[in-house]
């Protein structure tokens, strides 16, 4: 086992090691490029040549490559529109960015393994065809419609209906009210996660529904399977053997299908902080993109698709001990 | 085993003769592949609502430039009319007017027109460079499967949308629906790549390619003949349900100004000029968010029927 982790572990870091490289190759060659961005065609000869002796640009590409990295980890590689560090950039923006996704990812789990394992107990009956009515327009709904929606009902439709702890109306955009500075702590705290309600609502909707799905389906595989049935023989009352058999073994592949859907959950980021104006780090993405920030958008690709090989590696590790059929040697 | 399922919905059963001669009257029940999957998909009424619904789309989105000039309304493009700005639906209008006056149902059929080609031709492009590289992996394996997986694995780890962003945002597409197209269909194709690999690994080794390779077969003739029909059921699932996924991800990209540009308006496109507007003329989001949920919808519950209807695991004489 020991030796397989090291083995996962140093796969995983060469791919992410080829991966920065693709990566930058391919933001710093495209037409558009931080050339294009930094070169203005009206500089002159003097002060082209300051700036790309300034941002490194002026040296052989794998030497812009070593160079980048070095500042990166350094921690001085700076941000094209503010000149301040992009660590301190991306470190200012994650915390709202990391409430939103363990809110969202705790909402999902939680509803698809209700909605899944309801679905299963009761096959064909009202609440499963509910269920899977609610996933396929689930799955069907773009994230950023999902927001606008949630933003028409909840600020228009439903004002009147939904209202904060303090009366005002519900909020739709922004991360804490305008008033937020008179607010008691407890106050606050509430303040924070009313705004982060519907955020959530629409990033989870998207997982709730195609996981409760998954889950449905390999819950009614594992009820077919021989030791199911053995345990009912043995006389085991119909729950016991639904969770305690069936559910956990079912639960297994589960975990492998999150951790696949941390991809998709970092682009539903961008999408919701947008939509909804909150300062994470899928809203600094969005806004670099605007100032074509090629420091921080780099390094925010290569964030993401760290935290994506890391989940997706934890995944399979976990797979390994929760199945004990499954051997790595 | 639960013996319930073998009582079919026409019992009682006759009793099943030992050997069926195969008689003209029973050759002629016979059906083919075809028919066969035909049918199971016809019995699977949400599926085929799904097919109906695309119909409806199809027909609609084709016939935009014949309906318009029959209800007088111009190039939805083109034609803003300030004096008619935001009205809410009405006979002459039925899905309202947008904030120039242009014509909201024209300009929705005719992004029913640019939503669906994307869809489609994204989809075209993506399952050519998927069910390629997917064969050429599964067939060849060794350290060209090893080398083409690890690129798919690579390309999977970095978010879809992170990616199509900023490549759109920076020079690849220009906002041209052959740009959007290209861009797509380049991050898309990787499922279908590894579901086409799995089929190909599962079915070289089987006897009946032995038996081809041994009567002189090459190695195109092989993938091309024998493998790719076998394989051709995930094929097609997968595919119909790409067009939705590229649907929902051109309108993405258009929504936040990173898709088409005018005068290109899917119904991305719609949405991110009408945002604003939500709240004085609801129907201007409601149409075209209602459209593409309503085909996405659609490809995806013929996709799953496809799926049920195309499972050798389910066959039946």
């Amino acid at each position: 086992m020991g030796r397989y982790i090291v083995r996962r572990l140093a796969q995983a870091v060469l791919m992410l090691f080829v991966l920065s490289i693709a990566l930058f190759l391919l933001l710093y060659l495209i037409p558009g490029g931080p050339q294009a961005v930094l070169f203005n065609p009206r500089l002159g000869g003097a002060a082209r040549a300051a700036l790309a002796e300034k941002y490194g640009l002026n040296q052989p590409l794998p030497l812009q490559y070593v160079s980048y990295m070095q500042h990166l980890f350094q921690g001085n590689l700076d941000s094209f529109n503010t000149g301040r560090p992009v660590l301190l950039e991306i470190g200012d923006r994650l915390p709202y960015t990391v409430q939103l996704f363990a809110l969202s990812l705790t909402c999902a789990v939680i509803l698809a393994l209700l909605l899944g394992v309801i679905a299963a107990i009761r096959q064909y009956s009202f609440t499963d065809y509910a269920a899977t009515i609610v996933a396929y327009f689930g799955i069907a709904m773009p994230v950023f419609f999902t927001a606008l929606v949630l933003q028409y009902l909840f600020g228009v439709v439903l004002q009147s209906f939904f209202v904060t702890v303090t009366g005002s109306p519900w909020p739709v955009f922004g991360v804490s009210s305008p008033s937020a500075d008179t607010y008691t702590p407890l106050q606050l705290i509430a303040d924070r996660l009313q705004h982060l309600v519907l955020p959530t609502i629409a990033l989870s909707l998207l997982f709730v529904a195609s996981w409760s799905r998954y889950l449905r389906s390999s819950m009614l595989d594992t009820v077919k399977q021989d030791y199911v049935r053995t345990a009912r023989a043995k006389g085991l009352s119909g729950r016991v053997v639904f969770f305690r058999h069936a559910l956990r073994n079912a639960l297994i592949p589960f975990i492998t299908v999150v951790a696949i859907d941390f991809a998709g959950f970092a682009g539903g980021a961008v999408i919701t902080e947008t939509v909804f104006g909150l300062p994470g780090i899928g809203k600094l993405f969005y806004d670099s993109l605007g100032a074509r920030d090629y420091p921080v958008l780099l390094t925010l690709l290569l964030f993401a698709a760290t935290m994506v090989v890391f989940f997706n590696l934890l995944a399979d590790l976990l797979y390994g001990v929760l199945d004990p059929r499954i051997s790595y040697s | 085993m639960d013996v319930t399922q073998f009582e079919g919905p026409h019992a009682p059963v006759p009793p099943v003769p030992e050997v069926v001669e195969l008689t003209p009257e029973l050759a002629r029940k016979r059906r083919g592949q075809f028919r066969i999957i035909t049918d199971r998909f016809l019995r699977n009424r949400v599926a085929v609502a799904g097919f109906v619904i695309l119909v409806i789309m199809t027909t609609l989105a084709l016939l935009a430039p014949v309906i318009e000039p029959v209800r007088g309304q111009f190039d939805p493009a083109t034609t803003p009319n300030f004096a008619i700005a935001l009205q809410g639906p009405s006979l002459a209008h039925p899905f309202g007017t947008d904030n120039v006056g242009r014509d909201e149902l024209a300009r929705w059929l005719y992004g029913a027109r640019v939503s669906l080609q994307v869809g489609l031709f994204a989809m075209l492009a993506s399952i050519l460079l998927g069910v390629t590289i997917g064969a050429l992996a599964g067939f060849y394996g060794g350290w060209l499967d090893s080398t083409l997986m690890r690129i798919v694995d690579a390309m999977l780890a970095v978010p879809l949308y992170l990616i199509l962003f900023l490549l759109s945002a920076t020079f690849f597409s220009r906002g041209t629906t052959f740009g959007i197209v290209l861009l797509i269909a380049a991050f898309s194709w990787l499922y279908t790549a590894r579901v086409v690999r799995s089929e190909f690994v599962a079915l070289k080794e089987r006897e009946f390619l032995l038996a081809t390779r041994t009567l002189g077969a090459g190695d195109l003739r092989l993938i091309l003949r024998h493998i790719i029909p076998n394989a051709i059921g995930p094929i097609v699932v997968s595919a119909t349900l790409l067009v939705g996924t590229n649907i929902i991800t051109e309108s993405t990209l258009s929504f936040f100004g990173f898709g088409l540009q005018p005068p290109a308006s899917s119904w991305g496109v719609l949405l991110a000029d009408s945002e604003s507007y939500f709240t004085q003329q609801p129907m201007l989001v409601w149409a075209p968010g209602l459209g593409i949920l309503l085909t996405v919808l659609a490809f995806n519950l013929m996709g799953d029927g496809l799926r049920d209807a195309l499972d050798p695991q389910m066959t039946e004489r």
